[in-house]
């Protein structure tokens, strides 16, 4: 049932159809930028690119060049931070998996923005609401690929049921150190409780930017919560006791 | 790590208001349930700051709001999972309770007293969550100094009761206070030693306050003037104007505390 | 593409996009795949899913050498070294394709005893005319004419022991010597490619610019052609040499005679002094063997085709009317006339030379000195606004500029020629935006209005303009119809002809261009419009997918894809082989029969005489390990014309044949001012000059700004960090750039001495929404010797922080 996206990096070519697909399919702006160090372009993830390919330049241990692309977007995770913080439920989830953002209710708080993990969901300034990638629903529930994926030229990107796409992303991972590729590795199948965005990654997450042990933001609300309950029982009780002492002399 | 939420001064603020409010609810309604008849100043007064201040309150949250025309989206939905979502509804609950106690008391009618104080309980629960919440949602962030820290809850709390303390202080002739003074000490000791266990929590970003860009505010706005002086003063001696000079030192206090830990998050 | 028409007869990608799944090993060189094709690396990495291993070899690590499983750099211009040094390896350790070889090319002819290479030349160089007697370049005969052959590829006279003997000199050592790739990079290479050596296992070249713009780039391509017969590559799935073509419809252009020497389907263009009759023209051009013996009849068909009525047996089939050329009018001749004031006006569509061509300086120049030029685009590109561009008082201007509103690809239908041979229909999406009309049209009405113009005239010189036929109405005129000329028709009663089989000497058939005949084999039925796909898991022919030309063949050469007994070498990847049981439609038995279209006479029987020469369009029917070119039958290197070192395979600096103009603004520098190596190249992000690109804000926003590339040594050098703003110059001018300093870039260790490179982006000019500096205002006016393709991957600069 559950859909997500496979993003596999050792067939991606850098060629950013996604990154500017997706643009086009929601009608979002270009940001001003300059060249700065690299091809990699803007600096991050925004309201107004919601996809976008990281060029992260590497090295092998005998200084041969390696060059990583990753195409990177919201990971609709299971436990998905902004969703559990959301206090208006603008967040909400697709039945399907996808951790959709109704325009018409977000009121602009950004908890959601300090609570994901990956950095992706951001504040508009210009309609004051939140925005991210929200897995193309338009497109996904009339049958059709989200825009990134359809216009992928090798692959890279596919969509279907994740399970599937699980599977297909364990034999690539295989298939990837059958041919020396070591560090070949699935991200995505477990972190917060399984993301809806997968990754086969060449090397470790870190070198891509992407957190090993992404944290689920609210996971700290019980701890938090019981040592200011006791804070509160303990201070309580010394102003109450201040109170008390005073009483009792009175009676003498 | 998340984004900067970009919370601006509205919270700053939102934060050293919601607490005052309170704590002086909360002390007032100690007053009010353990006190004797010539406490009901206190319970009155406490009451009576943290109505207007809970609306201000209000106020600066819906002004901090990318469309404030949807504050009340706030209320559309009751999610355990998000501490601003349960916050919201508690300074709602907070607001409606102290009002009732101020109505009541200054009311007074002996057949409302049993009510009044009846009233007070949830009221003191609220207010204790309003003065801590707010530590607890920016520990449910993934921003640093924030996220998942246990302590800032409970050092916001202690901090919430001082300024509540210190702004009864300044409302009520002290002596009226008797020895709900000691109470102030101990209020900021407490606060002074969560501040110790919240530094220390943080491990190596505690830098940032200790020796980083925010040393000096914190050395000074916090430790020195928020901590060190007003015990000193305390213990120096008791006249008025001394627990005044205290009571607004405490108020700057908490103020740069929670101005830098909102800081420290959106570096 | 001489470079493979000379060895293989036909100057196109042999194989096909989608059969790249099929190789074992992809060698991409000279080209960026990855960023300039990326839909090719859908196959690309189909191929790899299957365990093909994938091999980029270019002096910067590209989004291509990403994906690489073998990766080596090599300095700019030095490819033949390469590739030679590969043939070395081949032959010397015996990893050829023997049988095909001695069977399929023309290894073991004998040559000329008096044929000889010694000091950087071949026999018959003539020191004072700088050109080459081919006395020597031929082959020893019989009698009766057939070359003499020595099948153990012994007798040191043979083309192979020729070979072998040529590029024993080009070792890895010499290789790690002048191309700068380290010894263990180029074995690894060598080692991954020369696998594909066996009979069952097939090798694909994927190659563009970065071979085709060098002083030597036919002679390069040869090396490569060499290669892939050796390893016995050619006619097979998942081999061949395959020239990645620019844009959607470049195949296109070049069948429809794009280029100054052609007539349409690679006839040989008329010229003034060889051919001033039809008689004259076929006597020359008219082989002996070979397919091309049907010569005539598709000349014929053509006149036919151009001048109806007005072409009959008795004037030469009008051929008086073909406009006939006096010397070379390519590119770079064009403009180095336009700049000494010998042309007056120009029609530019679809092309922005102001950007695009090398030299911009003098380009730009040259357009100053028009009386008129019109520009047919979309935007108002450099070239239209030449007059205003940086440094050029638009006062001082005299030329009177027009700028028609073109309407683009998907705003009109047609058909386009994708680089593997298909032609596949396209259809109108919307409609042009105000007056922008689509280029056919613009001819079409053009073509009206000069009928108009002569209309009545009875000047001689104006019968080539009247004779025309032009019936295609009004306005837009009818594509289909104007495709169903270009398959050609019996003229007696304009049904269209099936093939070019079918085509006639005598005037009895017109044809547009032969090599497309059959696209439009009846009335309404358009093979480009046929969508029908094969299987995923099949060879990816696609037989039913529009239509490839010659004759719907999707492997060219495929009759070597089966051994002389005509069984396939690989049967999992058979194309196509010989059925001894198979009925023929005059109830004779046995034919080629199989996935793919024969190309190759199909009831020819491998055991009768010819039924072992794949290469049906050269006269001898085998590939050409030896072919004359202009710079001799083997492969040498030279240095590119602006280089930084000597070169160490001869006296010989620069190859002798490069074309090299003289016009005051053509400054050529040396190592000494600018020590440096430059190279320029494509991005995914950007087409060509910009004009297009740098107008969409999405693609601006990707790729703001004129770059950079350059090494950290190289940056540490010249105090540069990255992200700095930086100068780079060289003898023809200089540009501002951002400095990208990167380790995908590293200095060259030639033995004893170290050679920087740098690598610069050409999208950009003054217009558009991003703006910034030309590339090719450093490029040089340097031509390839026998296509005058300008040098603009190897030149020299220097750089500095700005
Ligand atoms: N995105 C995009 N795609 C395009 C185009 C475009 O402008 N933008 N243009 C289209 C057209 S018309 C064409 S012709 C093709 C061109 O396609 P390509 O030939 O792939 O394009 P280039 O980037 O010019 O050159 C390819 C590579 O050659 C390398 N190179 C430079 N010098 C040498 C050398 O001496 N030897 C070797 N082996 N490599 C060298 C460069 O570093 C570069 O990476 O692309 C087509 N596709
Ligand atoms: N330094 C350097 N220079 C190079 C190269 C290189 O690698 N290095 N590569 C060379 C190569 S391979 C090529 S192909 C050339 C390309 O050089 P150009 O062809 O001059 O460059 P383009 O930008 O493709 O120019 C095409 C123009 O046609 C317009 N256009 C688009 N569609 C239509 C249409 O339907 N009708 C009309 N009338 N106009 C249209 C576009 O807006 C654009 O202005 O550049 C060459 N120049
Ligand atoms: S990646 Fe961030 S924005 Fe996307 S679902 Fe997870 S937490 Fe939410
Ligand atoms: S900004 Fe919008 S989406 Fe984000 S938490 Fe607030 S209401 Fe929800
Ligand atoms: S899934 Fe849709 S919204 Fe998300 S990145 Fe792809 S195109 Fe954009
Ligand atoms: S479209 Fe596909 S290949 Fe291109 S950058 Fe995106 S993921 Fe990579
Ligand atoms: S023609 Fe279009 S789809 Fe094909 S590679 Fe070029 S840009 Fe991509
Ligand atoms: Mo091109």
């Amino acid at each position: 049932m559950a859909k997500a996206i496979l993003v596999d990096t050792s067939r991606c070519i850098g060629c950013r159809g996604c990154q500017v697909a997706c643009k086009q399919w929601h009608g979002l702006e270009a940001e001003p930028t300059t060249f700065r160090s690299g091809y990699e372009n803007p600096k991050r993830l925004s309201e107004k690119t919601w996809r976008k390919v990281k060029f992260i330049e590497a090295a092998t241990d005998d200084g041969a060049p390696r060059w990583h692309f990753l195409s990177d977007a919201c990971k609709h995770c299971t436990e998905a931070s902004c969703l559990a913080v959301c206090p208006t439920g603008a967040l909400f989830r697709r039945p399907w998996g996808a951790v959709d953002l109704d325009q018409s209710v977000c009121n602009g708080c950004r908890y959601c923005v300090a609570a994901c993990p990956y950095g992706v969901i951001t504040f508009n300034p210009v309609t004051g609401r939140a925005d991210k990638c929200i897995l193309c629903p338009d497109r996904v529930e009339a049958g059709l690929e989200p825009a990134c994926v359809t216009t992928c030229p090798t692959d890279a990107l596919t969509f279907g049921e994740r399970a599937t796409l699980v599977a297909r992303a364990r034999e690539r991972v295989a298939h990837l150190q059958a041919r020396g590729m070591t560090g070949a590795q699935l991200y995505g199948e477990r972190q917060l409780g399984g993301l809806h965005a997968l990754y086969v990654l060449q090397d470790r997450p870190e070198v891509y930017g992407l957190p090993a042990a992404p944290r689920f933001a609210t996971v700290g609300v019980f701890g938090g919560s019981v040592l200011s309950a006791i804070t509160s029982v303990a201070l309580g009780a010394v102003a109450l006791v201040a109170f008390r002492r005073r009483g009792a002399r009175r009676e003498e | 790590m998340g984004k900067n939420p970009a919370w601006t001064w509205y919270i700053t603020w939102y934060f050293f208001v919601g607490g005052v409010a309170a704590g002086a609810y909360v002390l007032g309604a100690i007053a009010d349930l353990f006190g004797q008849e010539e406490d009901r100043r206190v319970a009155t007064v406490g009451y009576a700051v943290a109505v207007p201040l809970a609306l201000l309150s209000a106020i600066l949250l819906v002004l901090d709001l990318g469309v404030p025309t949807r504050a009340l989206n706030m209320f559309r939905a009751f999610r355990w999972s998000s501490p601003m979502s349960v916050g919201s509804w508690a300074l709602l609950g907070f607001g409606v309770v102290s009002l009732a106690s101020l109505l009541l008391v200054v009311r007074d009618r002996p057949q409302d007293r049993a009510l009044r104080r009846a009233l007070a309980i949830p009221g003191t629960l609220l207010g204790f969550f309003i003065a801590s919440y707010t530590g607890v949602l920016l520990g449910a962030t993934n921003r640093p100094v924030w996220a998942g820290n246990a302590w800032i809850g409970p050092l916001f709390l202690a901090s919430a009761l001082s300024t509540g303390f210190a702004t009864l202080v300044l409302l009520i002739a002290s002596e009226r206070l008797h020895r709900l003074r000691r109470f102030h000490l101990i209020a900021v000791g407490a606060e002074a030693l969560l501040l110790v266990v919240f530094l220390w929590s943080l491990g190596g970003q505690a830098v940032a306050f200790l020796a980083g860009s925010f040393a000096v505010l914190f050395w000074i706005g916090v430790v020195i003037a928020g901590l060190a002086v007003p015990f000193a003063l305390a213990a120096v001696g008791r006249t008025r104007a001394l627990e005044a000079a205290a009571a607004v030192l405490i108020l700057v206090g908490a103020f740069v505390l929670r101005y830098l830990v909102l800081a420290g998050g959106q570096a | 593409m001489p470079g493979l028409g000379t060895s293989f007869g036909r100057g196109a990608m042999t194989n096909h996009w989608v059969d790249v799944k099929n190789a074992d090993a992809i060698l991409i060189m000279g080209s960026n795949a990855a960023e300039n094709h990326p839909i090719s690396f859908r196959w690309v990495e189909a191929a790899r899913a299957r365990g093909a291993t994938l091999i980029s070899v270019d002096p910067r690590f590209t989004r291509t050498s990403a994906l690489a499983d073998v990766y080596a750099p090599l300095r700019s211009g030095t490819d033949i070294v390469f590739l030679g040094g590969l043939i070395n390896h081949v032959i010397s350790n015996n990893l050829f394709h023997r049988e095909y070889v001695v069977e399929y090319t023309n290894a073991s002819f004998l040559l000329d005893p008096g044929f000889r290479f010694s000091e950087g030349y071949f026999s018959g160089w003539d020191p004072e005319k700088k050109v080459y007697d081919r006395a020597t370049w031929k082959f020893q005969v019989d009698a009766d004419g057939t070359p003499r052959q020595d099948k153990t590829l012994e007798n040191p006279h043979t083309v192979f022991q020729h070979l072998r003997r040529h590029f024993s000199r080009y070792t890895p050592e010499m290789v790690e010597a002048v191309c700068g790739t380290p010894r263990a990079d180029f074995l690894s290479v060598a080692d991954a490619f020369a696998r594909t050596g066996a009979p069952d296992r097939s090798g694909t070249i994927m190659y563009a610019m970065g071979w085709t713009q060098h002083s030597k780039a036919t002679q390069l391509i040869r090396t490569a052609a060499i290669l892939q017969m050796l390893l016995g590559n050619i006619g097979v799935a998942g081999g061949g040499v395959n020239a990645l073509r620019g844009l959607a419809n470049v195949q296109g252009s070049t069948d429809m005679a794009l280029l100054f020497h052609l007539l349409p389907g690679y006839l040989g263009a008329p010229a003034t002094k060889a051919h001033p009759t039809l008689a004259a023209y076929l006597d020359k051009e008219t082989p002996k063997s070979g397919y091309w013996v049907n010569k005539p009849k598709f000349l014929v068909s053509l006149l036919r085709a151009w001048y109806g009525e007005a072409a009959t047996r008795e004037n030469g089939f009008a051929y008086e009317y073909l406009p006939k050329y006096s010397g070379s009018h390519s590119y770079l001749d064009l403009f180095e006339a336009m700049y000494a004031g010998r042309i007056r006006g120009l029609i530019v569509s679809g092309q922005n030379p102001a950007v695009s061509g090398p030299n911009s300086t003098l380009e730009r120049k040259a357009l100053e000195k028009l009386q008129w030029l019109v520009v047919r685009d979309l935007f108002e590109t450099e070239t239209a606004a030449f007059w205003k561009g940086p440094g050029v008082d638009p006062a001082s201007v005299q030329t009177e500029v027009f700028l028609l509103p073109a309407a683009a690809h998907l705003e009109r239908e047609g058909s386009y020629t994708n680089s593997g041979r298909w032609l596949q229909w396209k259809w109108k999406a919307v409609d042009p935006p105000g007056d922008a009309r689509s280029d056919a049209w613009f001819a079409n009405d053009l073509g009206r209005r000069l009928k108009a113009l002569y209309a009545g005239s009875t000047a001689p010189r104006d019968r080539a303009v009247l004779a025309l036929t032009w019936d295609y109405g009004e306005g837009e005129p009818d594509l289909e119809k104007v495709l169903a000329e270009i398959n050609g028709y019996t003229v007696a009663d304009r049904r269209p002809v099936k093939g070019f089989a079918a085509l006639a000497d005598d005037g009895s058939t017109a044809c547009g261009n032969w090599i497309y005949s059959g696209v439009f084999p009846a009335e309404g039925q358009n093979r480009a419009k046929s969508r029908r796909a094969d299987p995923p898991e099949s060879l990816g022919l696609n037989a039913g997918w529009g239509f490839s030309w010659p004759a719907n063949r999707r492997i060219l050469y495929n009759r070597a894809s089966a051994d002389p007994q005509g069984r396939p070498w690989n049967p999992a990847k058979a194309v196509v082989w010989w059925n001894p049981d198979a009925e023929l439609p005059d109830g004779k038995k046995g034919k080629w029969v199989g996935a793919d279209v024969p190309d190759f006479r199909p009831d020819l029987a491998p055991h009768a005489r010819g039924g072992g020469n794949p290469f049906i369009m050269r006269p001898d029917g085998k590939g050409a390990i030896f072919a004359a070119l202009a710079e001799g039958p083997f492969p040498e290197h030279y240095e590119p014309v602006e280089s930084p070192v000597e070169n160490r395979l001869s006296q010989v600096q620069r190859n002798p044949l490069a074309v090299v103009y003289q016009a005051d603004l053509d400054a050529l520098g040396d190592a000494r001012d600018f020590p440096i190596v430059a190279t320029t190249y494509r991005l995914t992000e950007h087409l060509h000059t910009g004009s297009i690109t740098r107008n969409l804000p999405w693609l601006v926003e990707l790729m703001p700004d004129l770059f950079c590339e350059m090494s950290r040594e190289l940056a540490a050098e010249k105090g540069i960090r990255n992200g700095d703003r930086v100068v780079v110059r060289s003898a023809r001018g200089e540009v501002r750039a951002i400095a990208h300093v990167t380790g995908r870039l590293r200095p060259f260790r030639m033995g004893d001495r170290v050679v920087h490179q740098v690598g610069l982006p050409w999208h950009w000019g003054f217009m558009g929404l991003a703006k910034g500096d030309s590339a090719n205002l450093l490029t040089p006016h340097v031509g390839d010797a026998n296509t005058r393709i300008q040098e603009s991957k190897a030149f020299l600069v220097d750089v500095r922080k700005a």
